[in-house]
């Protein structure tokens, strides 16, 4: 098969894609939970990937992703479609981790240690570093896993939470300010 | 380079220079300092490392959550409020106001309005 059509049939399969979402949402906003269940499916992976940005245990991400969904649904009304359905949800995804850090910030207890493996080799290097974390306010922390976790410039951060720049410039130099005391006080 | 300027620079993602690494190997404090900070980064990083999966089941307990249908009267219904209101209130008032009977369009005084708009006051013009 030459390069030509596989590249004709990626590109079919993408504008397939999205006609089915297309559609998917207008069945939602008809009430039609089959529809959405089908939206929830194509989105949950990436709706719990932010989430565990944010959050390391399974019931909170849960919670967040939950969360996310419920809100999505509820205000699918105003989702206009020239922009991206997945743009949308992302917003909405770390609105909520956003509103959840505020609210109760993650617990400082220490994960288990089958999570701690997962995080680093060095058990006590993690519990070090989550209790630095721990310190930071949470929307600081929040600004830096958005800059330093998932790489996002200023300009993304801005575009993605639809916050000015100026907005995002300003909470993430408070950010690293904050953190640098942090990591002096040690 | 002093610890302050090198902070500063570590914080905002600067590159490691022969400067810092010169500052570094002297200064005990920035160098606990670096290793703190790259801990940190290396942590906010890695923390899709610990991937967490929705399960099987995950969309069946949204559904279940969802409390009715979507707001339909969401911000873009909204925008159409003003228009609606207008139109409603035409309506209302094409509905109460009674239709002039025929004596009244027939024989009553034109207003200056009406002669405006026939033209019977305009000026004349001469070419």
């Amino acid at each position: 098969m030459s390069s030509r059509s596989l590249a004709l049939m990626t590109a079919d399969a993408t504008v397939e894609s999205e006609n089915a979402e297309a559609r998917w949402v207008r069945d939602s906003l008809r009430g039609d939970q089959d529809a959405y269940a089908a939206l929830v499916r194509r989105y949950q992976q990436r709706v719990f990937h932010l989430a565990g940005r944010f959050f390391r245990r399974r019931e909170e991400v849960e919670e967040v992703a939950q969360e996310t969904f419920l809100r999505a649904w509820l205000k699918l009304g105003t989702y206009r479609s020239e922009a991206p359905f997945e743009h949308w949800l992302t917003r909405l995804c770390l609105r909520c981790a956003y509103d959840r850090l505020r609210r109760e910030p993650p617990s400082p207890d220490p994960l288990p240690a089958r999570e701690l493996e997962g995080e680093s080799r060095d058990p006590t290097a993690s519990l070090e570093v989550r209790r630095l974390l721990s310190r930071l306010a949470p929307a600081d922390r929040f600004l830096l896993v958005l800059l330093e976790g998932e790489g996002w410039s200023v300009a993304e951060i801005a575009r993605r939470l639809g916050w000015t720049q100026v907005n995002v410039k300003v909470r993430a130099h408070r950010a690293r300010k904050r953190l640098r005391r942090v990591l002096e006080e040690g | 380079m002093d610890c302050k300027t090198l902070r500063s620079q570590m914080m905002v993602g600067g590159r490691e220079s022969a400067a810092w690494s010169e500052h570094l190997s002297v200064c005990r404090s920035c160098a606990a300092f670096a290793a703190r900070l790259d801990a940190v980064r290396l942590s906010l990083r890695a923390s899709s490392g610990l991937e967490i999966a929705p399960d099987l089941a995950f969309s069946a307990r949204v559904l279940a959550r969802l409390p009715r249908g979507p707001e339909l009267l969401g911000w873009a219904a909204l925008r159409a409020l003003p228009a609606a209101l207008v139109l409603a209130l035409a309506l209302a008032w094409m509905g109460s106001s009674e239709p002039p009977s025929v004596d009244t369009l027939l024989f009553a005084e034109p207003s200056p309005d009406l002669l405006l708009t026939t033209g019977a006051l305009a000026p004349e013009v001469h070419p």
